[in-house]
């Protein structure tokens, strides 16, 4: 294992114009992989808010029995929770919120519906309970939020689609700038493996010094990438965080150290499959 | 020792018939020559027996065993019982004559006194006080002799060596040639390809000679003639 780590090391420093030129190419990937999956986290940090903050109101005829649709509404498993606004509570909100209305308020009838404010286990269902509410009796009217939420899932689903391609072309750049630094180092050492080959060492044997390069590489161009990533990312969130509050950004060790992990393990994967292409070709024999 | 059974070989890309029903035995412990011009198929047949290609029809066996149908993960296995030598000796440049010889014990996984059995290996070719020379500080022949202590320090039963001298002036070739006929003496099968008529023909030992890639002599005593 120090042989083929020795040998390694060897090949990376002889080759170092190879070596820097595979780590810049894994590393550009890195990184926008790195920027692609911080803003998908953050967008999905959003939507998960906006849905969070998803509620269905459902207006009432007068006279509708509130207590028997209360209990209707509280027994489907979709809902978390039904609470009945009054339509005197409704104009005193309104009234609290713009005090411009309250003389006119007190010229005329109350004109607000009794209301039912309704929030649900998982948002995905709110056309589900939508329909189930508007066959009860004494519901007028119906309204969610429900048009913001398709926006941000369609947005959310066209940056998973397009982050799938843009990770596929990524990972074959790095897959092939390690495919051709291996290929460096094989045509390097040709004399050595030749020899080696008929003196009867194992594929292992040769094979070794050149997976441990690749993963070499791999890691480094992991190492690079998060230690710009992870600046780079707090960076970001300080300048922005107060001029984008709406915006809930993902600050939490865990869910950063996922990403940062699957990173690295990324990169020395392909590392390792980078190599192993180049060297299997290498040492086919005849069969 | 080694066997060939009816080998034909034929390279399709340039319909070149390098090896046509050749046929031979050669026993534990012999010496022989390979020879003929260069195309006759010397070098086929030592990549043959290398396992390096396949023959296009036939067999070839080596102690006994059908190489043709070995398994290429037991290939390592085959080539730790050949040892061989090239006229370029392929020696590694960047490591000291010492250092080639316990790069190939390691490739074949021996640990144990690897600097011992390297050293003795040299003192046998008489090279024991250039163990920290690299290559390009040995002569053509003392580079051809620490090839053929790197080609022995496995001990391997079997020594091929591809035209060993041909880079080496007609002295140190004899030198070479003694050399291998050393390692034979010692028990191990040597066979060595070689255009050289002056060797041959000074140095008599079983000969099979090829011609367009067909065995058309084999004498025990034989000497150059084609």
């Amino acid at each position: 294992m120090s042989y083929a780590l020795a040998q390694a090391m060897r090949a990376i420093r002889a080759n170092w114009v190879a070596s820097v030129s595979t780590i810049t190419t894994m590393t550009l990937s890195l990184t926008i992989l790195a920027g692609f999956s911080l803003v998908s986290v953050n967008l999905n940090a959003v939507l998960q808010n906006l849905q969070n903050e998803l509620q269905i109101a459902a207006f009432l005829d007068d006279g509708a029995p509130v207590n028997q649709l209360v209990d209707t509404i509280r027994s489907w498993p979709e809902v978390a929770s039904v609470d009945f606004v009054s339509k005197q509570q409704a104009l005193a909100s309104m009234v609290q919120s713009l005090p411009s209305l309250r003389q006119a308020a007190a010229l005329i009838d109350n004109p607000l519906p009794n209301t039912l404010e309704i929030r649900l286990v998982d948002p995905a269902q709110t056309p589900v309970v939508r329909t189930k509410l508007a066959q009860l009796p004494g519901v007028n009217h119906i309204e969610d939020g429900s048009d913001a939420v398709n926006t941000f899932l369609a947005i959310n689903d066209a940056l998973r689609v397009g982050g799938s391609i843009l990770i596929v072309v990524l990972l074959s750049a790095a897959l092939f700038a390690i495919v051709n630094s291996i290929r460096a180092a094989i045509a390097q050492r040709r004399t050595e493996i030749e020899v080696m080959r008929l003196v009867g060492a194992t594929r292992g044997f040769i094979r070794s010094p050149f997976l441990i390069e690749g993963f070499l590489l791999g890691l480094i161009s992991a190492v690079v990438t998060l230690g710009l990533a992870v600046p780079g990312y707090q960076f970001i969130v300080l300048r922005l965080s107060d001029q984008l509050a709406f915006i809930p950004f993902v600050r939490d060790n865990a869910t950063l150290g996922e990403i940062a992990g699957l990173l690295a393990a990324l990169s020395v994967l392909v590392g390792l499959v980078g190599s192993a292409i180049s060297v299997s070709q290498y040492l086919r024999e005849p069969a | 020792m080694i066997q060939f059974h009816h080998v034909t070989k034929t390279y399709p890309r340039t319909h070149t018939h390098a090896l046509r029903d050749v046929d031979f035995e050669v026993k534990k412990g012999e010496f022989a020559y390979i020879t003929g011009h260069s195309g006759a198929g010397k070098s086929t047949l030592l990549s043959l027996l290398l396992r390096r290609i396949l023959p296009t029809e036939g067999h070839v066996y080596v102690a006994g065993q059908d190489i043709t149908r070995l398994r290429e993960r037991r290939l390592p296995h085959l080539r730790r019982a050949i040892g061989m030598v090239f006229q370029d000796h392929r020696l590694l440049s960047h490591l000291s004559a010492l250092e080639n010889l316990t790069f190939a014990l390691r490739a074949t996984g021996n640990r144990g006194n690897m600097e011992q059995r390297a050293l003795l290996a040299l003192r046998q070719v008489g090279l024991a006080h250039k163990r920290k020379a690299f290559p390009i500080e040995l002569s053509l022949g003392e580079q051809q002799r620490v090839a053929i202590a790197r080609a022995m320090v496995t001990n391997p039963p079997l020594l091929l060596a591809d035209e060993p001298t041909g880079n080496l002036d007609p002295d140190t070739a004899m030198e070479i040639l003694e050399l291998l006929n050393d390692v034979n003496i010692k028990g191990t099968t040597v066979i060595v390809a070689t255009h050289s008529r002056d060797l041959v023909d000074r140095f008599k030992r079983r000969t099979l000679v090829l011609r367009n890639g067909e065995l058309v002599r084999d004498d025990d005593r034989g000497g150059y003639s084609l």
